[in-house]
């Protein structure tokens, strides 16, 4: 649809996370927004009634569509959109020629040729939406519809630790942020508030973190499963490097019993409490896990904020004179395999890009017809330093039934890892528990049971072969998968522009004709020390609690890596970091303290592409809080 | 409950008229047609009855879930639904002068027991409740009507006239009585309460009524509508303010007409509640059914199906001009056991008063617990069940033509309500009413 | 083979008695729904397999209780002609999916005829309550279940 000849206050490319967050605030400050997504529209959430004739999703759709996966993956309640496709984490490869067997020895040096092959858009991005030109694959990935990735996360809640903001100072390490842990306090309050986070305050204040006198998390913390408390017997006292292996509830952005506030009120954000469905990633059935569609009904219901959906933004123009930004150009279309069915031009005073860090970095890079360098790029760095939390899993049986594939899928974890002195040399980590079992990395329970049933044949192939069944396999299950356990590392990585960045292609495209994005990525020394502390962690910790230590090959084997002659298999934790990063100055930085574009006075970049280190906390709560601090700079320009 | 001596009861009635509608589908109990005789001194004999069920009455034997099982169920909801819409004064019978106002109205709000400042409810005063609905009825004190959104925030519902559907939530003595008796009227009241939250259950042996509460859904009345196929109610029309679009808070006075009804009793055979529901009878059309011509409630067969059974555009205020009508289609057909038993009770309605309008409401179906002991939902039957103005986004998807059911999304009454909780974060006995209360304030 | 059959054969593969399989009243009808994967020629099933697992189960399916294990183990999971097919069944039950019979369900060969068989058939999988849990996606639990230990079903 045409908005060219409509003004707004603000323009907004994304309707996800952020997109979401900054569209409330902005709209609850009387503002007029537009918002562009490039994805489909979710039911209820329009504001254009002729919305309503073209493809939208709901829960229960997408609910079927994940009832009916074969492979229960992120992804997989969400149908790709060849016009606004997304990454798949069933994609994720070896990059030709590195395989299982003969997999990237790491450091590396040049990544390896090319070869992927994308005449065909959608053929090709069946097999995968990145070109990955590596050398490690990237293992993280999206969503673009209504809501974005918020869909699927997992509902960790967590605040950075003040010295995240520090590694430089600290420990010599990387850059430090320009703002500090107290710069985003209040802000942390606001966005717990907005999401909706259960926790014990008493619990969260560690290796430094502070709360505002008498702050109250909106409710109480998730109870514990049978596993955090096996775990956190097992492990009182004991340390691994001298970090504490104390477990802690993990605060979290699902609902729970709730707390009178600070102010007396009593919280009620109108949605169900858990049932321990199990299922936060992918899909919450209940909506009791919170996601972005929350907050932009919020924002929708002022009646301030127009929404476009099917609109993918293409082009950010520039006025030259002021070199203020003046339009964004947006491609849309009617089904999600159909061609384009127009461009058109979105104008307003300030403009956000909201888009993910992957996408929002591709954009400006795309924006290249008036300066070669693409926009907000005078320092070189967007699209730079791309960053995840690869993640390192260890896997085993109690001694005794922990009873997985109940409650949370994580709703504690040991966080005493996550600094001290060593990070001068490593990178640290937090440890994530997880509730399900061998799901993720041994596609529990399905693939145990076909082991004991159908054994695997020697040759692989369909040969049939002779397993248990009726009580025996009943009996096994019973003694054998109530002890399965999973710990997940979440490793940090380092800036690292030249081998961590992502471009827009010049030769593959997706449907629209617009690139796709080239990742290349690598691992350096500091987050491969990481993994093998990992490693030594996973087999103290296992040691210590009595586990049958079943760490092998996972089923998501494509972010294998050699280091120091021993095999790792990295699984993406889906947190896209640094790719717009905010610093000091505008030769270094994408962006200011307040996520405003050095060159473009009325542009601001805000999303997880806005920090400019990892730390080893999800980073979607500090992306709300950022989303905030944003918000308020922006009302404070145009006020 | 009243008692009238000329009446007989539906329930002994319904029980020959399941026999004959077993053996021969669809017949149901045409073929027993009551003589309605006014006597004398003006009452109206009829087999219909004020009283209210305490309880299902199952099949002595051979039972069969889709046949003497339902229908035992189904006559309950009638029997219900007749005895809740019974007149609340006087002693004419159901739709004897066309309408009445009804013994439900007389019972209390859900904001007149979870007050603004958690302060304890009046008592049950059925004598002054009654008077109120009765003003309600006539016009002189109408109903404060305000709430739009159907649960979690799905949607409200638009008619053709662009006006927004309003809910409201009423309680019968047993269910008030436990949450007066408990202090559960204040989130303090909740916290405090250790116990398990369980509510009254209707008993056929001890002849106790169980706890009852009924979700009704009214639209308000106008152009293209026909009056008298309604039960009305003068109401007031509470709009709240949306300043981005110039709209102020305001309140007008309106009949409103009621097109649902969710009637949700507590029983001993069914703890997890049996769950009734009705809809006025030219809401929507089955999907792909529509009657050339027939005047629909929320459907309009020009505007075609792609917007169907999705939510209006966003910002959902009631005030905005000229919104589009809702375009509304039922996913799943009602039984034809149900709709056979619907076709005899509409008789004997239109035999106490052609003009009855009661006669135009359909019972859409019952679900109740199979299994009660078996796990917390008791396997529920039927697996999905869905009312078209109180849960019209949640029927269910129409994918490639066919009917899609996700488990846990699509509407389940006992599904959704199994997850309510108190205040206190525990199991709230299948009722999201005790989240309505507020603080007390000091 | 009839559905009668089905239920009985599935008994004895799975170790779960015929009325938590076909529970009465049916609510769910998943043994009808499971079933219908054995008459659906998508699944190109051999009928020389299903008419001898058929026959195969007939012929054994009076075996007194504590001896039919061991037949079943004799006559069907040794018979390498059925076994897959036999197994299938397992998984029906246990997933709710169907899987390509000509390769090992664990082998990712493509393309294959993997598929779930339908919602129900998911939340209703035996896996998930063999555990003491639920099918990941579909809780009937309430908040806070997950402290505390469940109890498995019994195993007869």
């Amino acid at each position: 649809m045409d908005n060219s000849t409509k003004q707004y206050d603000v323009v907004i490319v994304g309707g996800g996370w952020a997109g979401s967050a900054l569209a409330y605030r902005l709209a609850s400050a009387n503002k007029r927004v537009l918002v562009l997504e490039a994805g489909i529209a979710i039911d209820g959430l329009i504001t254009n009634p002729d919305e309503n004739q073209l493809v939208t999703g709901n829960r229960a759709e997408f609910m079927n569509d994940f009832f009916m996966a074969m492979a229960k993956t992120p992804e997989s309640p969400y149908v790709q959109n060849y016009n606004a496709p997304r990454p798949a984490v069933l994609d994720i490869q070896p990059i030709p020629p590195f395989t299982q067997d003969n997999p990237v020895q790491l450091p590396a040096g040049a990544p390896p040729p090319a070869t992927i092959d994308c005449a065909d858009p959608k053929a090709s991005i069946d097999k995968g939406y990145f070109i990955q030109r590596g050398p490690v694959p990237f293992g993280s990935t999206y969503e673009r519809r209504g809501g974005g990735t918020s869909w699927h996360w997992l509902g960790t809640s967590l605040r950075m630790l003040p010295n995240d903001f520090k590694l430089k100072t600290v420990y010599n390490q990387a850059v430090d942020w320009p703002i500090s842990y107290e710069d985003l306090s209040d802000y942390y309050d606001q966005a717990e508030f907005e999401i909706g986070v259960s926790a014990d305050v008493d619990e969260q204040q560690i290796h430094g973190i502070t709360f505002s006198e008498g702050y109250v998390y909106p409710m109480a913390k998730i109870p514990a499963t049978i596993l955090d408390n096996t775990m956190d017997a097992g492990l009182a006292g004991k340390t691994f490097d001298g970090s504490s292996l104390k477990v802690t509830g993990t605060p979290a952005g699902r609902n729970g019993v709730p707390n009178q506030m600070k102010n007396g009120e009593f919280y009620d954000n109108g949605r169900r409490q858990c049932q321990g469905n199990t299922n936060c990633t992918p899909i919450c059935p209940i909506q009791a896990k919170y996601d972005a569609t929350v907050t932009m009904a919020k924002a929708l219901m002022t009646g301030n904020v127009e929404i476009i959906y099917q609109a993918v933004a293409t082009n950010i123009m520039l006025d030259m004179t002021t070199m203020e930004v003046n339009g964004v150009v947006y491609k849309t279309y009617e089904t999600t395999g159909g061609p384009c069915t127009g461009t058109f031009t979105a104008t307003g005073t300030k403009y956000i890009i909201a888009a993910h860090a992957i996408e929002a970095a591709k954009l400006l890079l795309m924006s290249n017809t008036q300066i070669p360098a693409g926009i907000a790029n005078y320092s070189g760095q967007v699209g730079k330093n791309l960053m995840d939390h690869p993640m390192y899993l260890g896997w085993g049986l109690m001694p005794k039934p922990v009873y997985p594939f109940r409650g949370p899928l994580s709703t504690s974890g040991i966080e005493g890892t996550r600094d001290g002195t060593f990070r001068s040399e490593r990178a640290s980590f937090r440890i994530e528990i997880g509730n399900e079992g061998w799901n993720w990395p041994g596609g529990a329970p399905y693939n145990q049971v076909i082991d004991m049933v159908s054994p695997m044949p020697p040759d692989q192939s369909g040969t049939p072969t002779v397993g248990i069944f009726g009580t025996a396999l009943r009996q096994s299950i019973q003694s054998n998968f109530t002890r399965q356990f999973r710990i997940g590392f979440l490793i940090e990585q380092l800036p690292d522009a030249d081998n961590c960045y992502i471009v827009p292609s010049k030769t593959c495209f997706d449907n629209l004709g617009v690139p796709r994005p080239e990742i290349y990525y690598d691992f350096d020394v500091y987050t491969m020390e990481g993994f093998k502390a990992a490693a030594a962690a996973t087999d103290f910790i296992f040691d210590t609690l009595g586990v049958e230590n079943n760490t092998g090959v996972p089923v998501g084997n494509g972010g294998v890596f050699e280091y120091e002659g021993v095999k790792y298999y990295a699984q993406g934790a889906g947190h896209v970091m640094g790719t717009h990063r905010m610093g000091f100055t505008r030769d270094d930085s994408v962006t200011d303290a307040n996520m405003k574009s050095w060159d473009h006075d009325n542009l601001y970049i805000v999303g997880c592409g806005s920090m400019p280190t990892t730390a080893t906390s999800n980073p979607t709560l500090t992306m709300t809080a950022l989303a905030f601090k944003a918000a308020d700079a922006i009302l404070q320009s145009i006020d | 409950m009243k008692k009238t001596k000329t009446i007989t009861l539906l329930i002994a009635f319904a029980a020959i008229a399941a026999y004959i509608g077993s053996a021969s589908c669809g017949n149901g109990a045409g073929g027993n047609k009551a003589n309605v005789a006014v006597t004398d001194s003006g009452h109206v004999k009829t087999p219909l009855s004020p009283v209210l069920p305490f309880d299902v009455t199952l099949p002595t034997s051979h039972f069969v879930l889709e046949g003497n099982v339902r229908r035992s169920f189904d006559v309950f909801s009638w029997d219900s639904f007749i005895a809740i819409c019974w007149p609340a004064q006087g002693h004419s019978v159901i739709g004897q002068f066309g309408d009445n106002p009804t013994v439900w109205e007389t019972w209390k709000k859900n904001y007149e027991v979870f007050l603004a400042n958690g302060l304890p409810p009046s008592p049950w005063d059925v004598t002054l409740q009654s008077k109120e609905a009765n003003l309600s009825q006539t016009g002189k004190t109408p109903a404060n009507m305000t709430f739009v959104f159907q649960p979690f925030l799905t949607g409200p519902l638009i008619d053709q006239n662009g006006q927004y559907n309003r809910f409201e939530i009423a309680m019968n003595k047993e269910m008030f009585d436990y949450i007066d008796t408990h202090k559960l009227y204040n989130i303090q009241g909740q916290q405090a309460f250790t116990d398990t939250v369980s509510f009254p259950q209707g008993d056929n042996t001890k002849k106790t009524y169980g706890a009852v509460m009924v979700k009704a859904s009214w639209k308000v009345l106008g152009k293209g509508d026909d009056t008298s196929r309604f039960h009305k109610v003068k109401a007031i029309i509470h709009t709240l303010a949306l300043p981005s679009k110039g709209i102020r808070d305001s309140s007008y006075e309106a009949w409103v007409g009621l097109v649902g009804l969710h009637i949700g009793t507590r029983t001993k055979i069914s703890p997890q509640w049996i769950w009734s529901t009705f809809e006025q009878v030219d809401n929507a059309p089955d999907l792909g059914k529509a009657v050339n011509g027939k005047h629909y409630n929320y459907y309009n067969a020009a505007a075609g199906d792609k917007a169907l059974n999705k939510a209006p555009a966003q910002p959902w205020n009631a005030g905005i001009p000229g919104q589009i009508p809702s375009q509304v289609a039922r996913l799943t057909p009602i039984d034809t056991g149900t709709q056979a038993l619907n076709d005899s009770i509409h008789k004997l309605l239109v035999a106490i008063n052609p003009h009855s309008v009661w006669q135009y409401y359909q019972l859409i179906g019952t679900q109740w617990p199979v299994h009660p002991t078996q796990s917390n939902t008791g396997d529920p039957f039927p697996v999905y069940m869905a009312n078209a103005t109180l849960e019209t986004y949640d029927q269910g998807s129409v994918v490639n033509g066919k009917i899609v059911y996700s488990p846990g999304v699509t509407s389940s009454c006992i599904g959704c309500h199994n997850a309510s909780v108190t205040w206190a974060g525990r199991p709230a006995d299948f009722t999201y009413l005790l989240k309505s209360a507020q603080s007390l304030k000091k | 083979m009839t559905l009668d059959e089905f239920v009985s054969l599935s008994a004895a593969l799975t170790g779960y008695p015929v009325s938590t399989l076909q529970p009465v009243p049916d609510t769910q009808q998943i043994a009808a729904t499971l079933f219908a994967e054995l008459n659906l020629a998508s699944n190109n099933i051999p009928a020389a397999q299903l008419d001898e697992l058929t026959q195969v189960w007939n012929s054994i399916s009076a075996t007194p209780p504590p001896d039919l294990p061991a037949a079943v183990q004799e006559k069907i999971i040794e018979n390498l002609a059925i076994t897959r097919l036999a197994q299938n069944i397992i998984y029906l039950w246990f997933f709710g999916t169907w899987y390509d019979l000509s390769k090992n369900p664990n082998s990712f060969t493509s393309p294959n005829i993997d598929h779930v068989v339908s919602p129900l058939a998911y939340t209703n999988g035996l896996v998930w309550g063999e555990m003491g849990a639920h099918p990941m996606g579909y809780s009937v639990g309430q908040y806070g279940y997950w402290a505390n230990v469940p109890t498995l079903p019994q195993i007869n």
